[in-house]
Parts: C-alpha cells; structure tokens; sequence
C-alpha cells in the first residue's frame, strides 16, 4: 500500500467514525411496545407482596393485601382472612405467610396495557412452587398478583418459551399446533369436574386435581343434606408458549358448594373449616358457598404426548350466601 | 485511470469538505444544534411526541421549557405504551411530525382538561424533571419507541409554554471542522492526481548524475570545530596552495554540497587529507587544477 493510499484510507476511516458519531441512527423497530417490566421494578414488586402480605396476615386485614393483589387472588386470600377471623377472632394464625425466592422471571414484550410478566418463586417451607402472573392495568396503577398457582416442588414444570429476552404469548382463543385453544382446554376441564360423564371429560385428562375435588366432594355429602357442586370457569387471560411447543394456561376456575338441609337435620363441620367459619356450629340452614380455582394447565403441541391437564392450583373459599332453603322431604 | 482516481478523490473531498463545513457550522463551538426558541400555542395540560418525532436513536437531546408566571411544569420521557395510556383520556396537542430546525405538525386531541394522577408519581419514566416557571431535561434517544411529554402541574395549564430543543454531539463542532479541512486535502489531492496542475517536481540536475559519485564522504571530515567548519572558500583555498591566505569563514557557511562541487573536485582528493595550514598556503580563490 502506498503512501497516498493510506492517507486516503486515514482519512475516510476518520471520517466515518465522525459521522457514526453525529448522526442519529435510525430504531430497529417503529412498532409501538415495550417489555413489560424490568428486573428493578421486578424485584421491587416482590418486595412488596411479601411485605404487604406478612403484614396483611399477621393483622388479618385484607385492605392491606389489596395494596399488591387483585382479581382471583385478593378474593382467595381475603377469603382465607374472612375465615381466619371467623375461626379464631383477630388472632394471626400466621397462615399464609412464608418468603419465597424467584428463581425465573418472563417478560412479554407488549402494545398496551394491561401489563403482565411471568415469575417463578420457590417456596421452600411450604415445599411448593409458586407460577405467578404480576399484572399492570394501567399505566397509574400499581403492579399486582393475579395469579399463583403453585404446585409441588418435584413436579416437573414445562420451560416457558422465549425470544431473545421475551416470553412468548399465545392469544387465549388461537388453538393452532395444539391440541386445543387454551379456553377450550379450561371449559372442557370444568365440565370434566363438573360432570364426568361429560362429553368434553374426554378432552382433559382426569389428573390428581379432578380425583382429588371429586373425592372431597363426596366427603363433603352429609347426611341430612342435598349436597351440589358446580363448576364453571373463567375466559382465560394469559397463556405462554413452551418450549416443546405447547402452552401454559393460567385460568380461573369457580366452583359452588350448596347443601340444602332437610327439616330438622343439622351438621358439624371440622373445627377449622370453612363450613364452621360461614355456617356456625351446628350448621343448621341451607347455605352456598364459593370458591376460587386459579389453575395452571398445561396444553400440549398437536405432535405431543397426552391431553391437556393440570399441573398447579391455588383456591379457596371467597364468600358465602345463606340460602335458607328447606329441601322438601 | 490515474485522471478518474483524481476526480474520484476530489468529488469525495469536496463532499466531506462540505459536510464538515455545514455541521461545524450547524453545531457551533458548543457542540449542540438547536431548534431556537419556539412557541406552543396551547391552553391544554399536556403535550406529547408521537413516535415518529423521536425515531432515531444516538444522540444526547437537551429540551428546555418554559412557562410564564412562575406555573409548575413537569416534563418526561418514556415509552410510548406509558404515555399513550397515562394520555389516553386527557385533552392534549401531539406533535406529529417534526423536522429540522424547527418544523411540527401538530393534532389537538379533545379530553379531560386534567391529568389522571400526579406524573412525578408514577414509576415509568425513563427520564423525567419538573420545575417552576420552567425545566430541562437532557436525555441520550433509546433505541425504543418513546414520547417526549410536557405536562402541566396542579391546576395550571400550558398556556405560553415555550420550547428550545438542542441536538448534542461532544466533539462534534471538533470533528466537523477536521473533516472540512480534511476534505479539502483530499479534494486538493484529487486535483493534483487528476493533474489539473502540475504536480511538484525535483528538478533535473544539469550534470552528469554519475559524476556525482563521489568517495570523498567514505572519509569523514577532519573539522570537528564549528567554528573552523569547511566552507567552498575553504575547499578552495585546501585545493590551491598557492591561494593567498584568507580570512576565515563565518561559522556555519554555506558547506560544500556535492551538487555544488565541480566534476574536477574527485581528482582533488590527496588535498582534502593533507590540509594545509591556511597560512602556509597563497594564490587565488579560482579552482586550481592538478597539473
């Protein structure tokens, strides 16, 4: 290379440098969005649900729980302090409090609100692990607990699928390369729990969570009563991508109790149970009571092994309803 | 070939010369390029960027505001999803499109005349500042999609705001200046290898090159003394013992260069070995030639 050459090349290369520098680059994307929430508001919001929460439970006061939760977990929690107080006056049982440590976190990359993430919490005292949805619904509001369904710490948990640094989402309704859309799967297992003679039973596999609510339902048949249990279950509104393929589906079941007395019978309820804390001891009158299913499922791709099924659940009563029916009889 | 190389050269050196001329000028000694001050004409609460006016990203931005009689006013940057939700239901002027120096469109969008909380409590903003009467904030564009927001505090409104944007580049006004002169060496260069005008050239000597051969630099020169430095007088006077006895040189004559040394100087060498002291010598300063 002569002389001139690289003087030449000096040159331009300075020249290029210069105007990297000085002139603004163009985005890589237009596309109006962003991730979710970044690991600082992340770590603040866990902070602050187990703050909020071991103070919650430690007074009994559900307003505090509603400062970091909402939807079907405040009504499952606050429910759990209803019957707490019911129970044991405003003495803290100290339920529902342990600290849990995230072990994953899955941003979806979003357009609007409301805003949502994925984490995942090992809570080693209970020996669960907590599969949470934190959502934002708008931009003024905070960030909350939606959903935590948690399941043992040896079940083995499907990896959510990512791109790049974002959680893959699948719309609710989009059943496409799986065996069912994500609401399909969740309708067809509350008919499944339902009604097992239920032509969509046969779409849902007949896990540990079915064998385990319809072996409760029976024991809670007393005689003396006409026991009934119906379930129904809510539109899903978050689903993520595996990465076999298939989907994790956070949903929302509800499931009604009612037990219509006959004249003169009554029932005793275990001393700690939601019966005795809504109905009184002896339960001596009709009553309702309801409850709140979060559940994980899982969805498998088309080419995958199985039916969709649950892997984690997080329920318990929100209120009663005293019905003062009489069966005839 | 060589004449399109020059005129390649010159194109591209005019090019960056003019480049660099007109960033040094746009950026000034300060390194900013700025909009002037402007005026917004709005009685609204906010006013927002949509994000085509932030579509580049690099370059650190200063945004001044100001408002008139003391009114608190806070101003934010963060992603468009924030803003537009934050904004959704408030009464606002977008500006929609903006060029440089300073040329917007602008849309008016109806809403409530107030905001829906307190912006300095809310936890998106990527940068955000407030003041009285007025606030700057410097910010380097992300590479994502953001708004730039103005937005009244308390019960006042944006009546009077007034807006000075500044792109800045440290060094830039440096940089642009040293590509101008840069491309005008590298036009200049185009011009001399295009052979617009004659390139310099080392003139051809008169004599014979070969005659210049000469062993007499094998042999180093005996003075070591500046002030007795040989000089043509000197060499003159060593070559014809019959000189008559000079003056000594200056110190630091002009020194015998061998383009100045006659072609007979090669066969004077004895002479340069054996100096004669100056006094022992006569004659004449010509060039005596060995018999």
């Amino acid at each position: 290379m002569t002389a001139r050459a690289r003087l030449t090349a000096v040159v331009g290369v300075l020249a290029l440098v210069a105007g990297c520098g000085a002139i603004p680059m163009e985005k890589s994307s237009t596309e109006v969005s962003k991730i979710a929430a970044n690991h600082t508001e992340i770590d603040r919001t866990y902070r602050n649900l187990e703050k909020a929460r071991g103070a919650a439970f430690t007074a009994l006061d559900p307003d505090i729980l509603a400062l970091v939760e909402s939807g079907s977990v405040l009504a499952v929690d606050g429910g759990a302090i209803d019957v707490a107080k019911r129970l044991n006056g405003n003495a803290s049982t100290g339920s529902g409090i342990s600290a849990a440590q995230v072990e994953d976190v899955y941003t979806p990359r979003l357009s609007e609100y409301p805003l949502w993430y994925l984490a995942i919490a090992r809570d080693e005292a209970r020996g669960v692990r907590r599969i949470q949805i934190f959502e934002r619904e708008t931009s003024t509001d905070r960030w909350e607990l939606t959903a935590t369904p948690e399941a043992l710490i040896s079940t083995v948990l499907p990896v959510p699928k990512t791109s790049g640094d974002e959680l893959e989402t699948v719309d609710p309704d989009d059943g496409t390369a799986l065996v069912a859309s994500p609401g399909d799967a969740l309708r067809a297992y509350a008919a499944a729990l339902g009604d097992p003679q239920s032509p969509d039973a046969g779409q849902v596999t007949a896990d540990s969570f079915v064998t385990q609510m319809r072996a409760q339902a029976a024991g809670l048949a007393k005689p003396g009563t006409t026991f009934a249990r119906t379930w129904a279950s809510q539109p899903v509104e978050h689903a993520v991508r595996t990465e076999d393929g298939g989907a994790l589906v956070f949903g929302t079941l509800m499931r009604q109790d009612g037990w219509v007395l006959t004249p003169g019978a009554t029932v005793s309820w275990p001393a700690d149970s939601e019966q005795r804390a809504y109905f009184g001891e002896p339960m001596a009158r009709s009553g309702v009571l309801r409850y709140y299913h979060q559940v994980l499922m899982y969805v498998p791709p088309t080419d995958g092994v199985g039916l969709p099924r649950v892997l984690a659940q997080y329920g318990g009563v929100i209120d009663s309803e005293d019905t003062a029916g009489i069966a005839t009889p | 070939m060589r004449r399109v190389a020059g005129f390649g050269l010159l194109a591209l050196g005019v090019v960056i010369a003019v480049v660099g001329a007109v960033g040094a000028v746009a950026f000034g000694p300060d390194d900013r390029m700025t909009t002037g001050t402007r005026e917004v004409d709005t009685d609204a609460r906010a006013v927002v960027t949509r994000p085509a006016v932030l579509a580049r990203y690099g370059p650190q931005v200063s945004v001044q505001v100001e408002l008139p009689d003391d009114k608190p006013v806070f101003l934010g940057l963060a992603s468009t999803v924030d803003v537009d939700d934050y904004l959704e239901s408030t009464q606002r002027v977008e500006i929609t499109r903006y060029r440089v120096p300073w040329s917007v469109t602008t849309k008016d969008v109806a809403g409530d005349p107030f905001l829906p909380a307190a912006p300095t409590a809310l936890d998106w903003w990527l940068e955000a500042t407030s003041g009285v009467g007025g606030a700057q904030l410097r910010f380097e564009l992300p590479d994502e999609t953001v708004s730039l927001a103005v937005l009244a505090m308390g019960d006042a409104d944006l009546s009077g705001l007034r807006v000075t944007g500044a792109y800045e580049v440290p060094g830039a006004f440096g940089v642009s200046l040293g590509a101008a002169v840069g491309g005008l060496g590298i036009a200049l260069l185009g011009v001399v290898v295009a052979g617009l005008v004659p390139a310099v050239r080392r003139r051809t000597p008169s004599l014979d090159a070969a005659a210049f051969v000469d062993d007499e630099w094998d042999e180093p020169w005996l003075e070591t003394d500046p002030a007795d430095a040989d000089t043509w007088d000197d060499f003159l006077e060593e070559s014809d013992p019959t000189a008559p006895t000079r003056k000594p040189s200056k110190p630091w004559s002009t020194k015998l260069t061998p383009s100045r040394k006659p072609r007979s100087a090669k066969k004077q060498k004895p002479h340069q070995a054996q100096r004669v002291p100056s006094s022992e010598v006569s004659g004449t300063d010509r060039v005596k030639e060995d018999a």
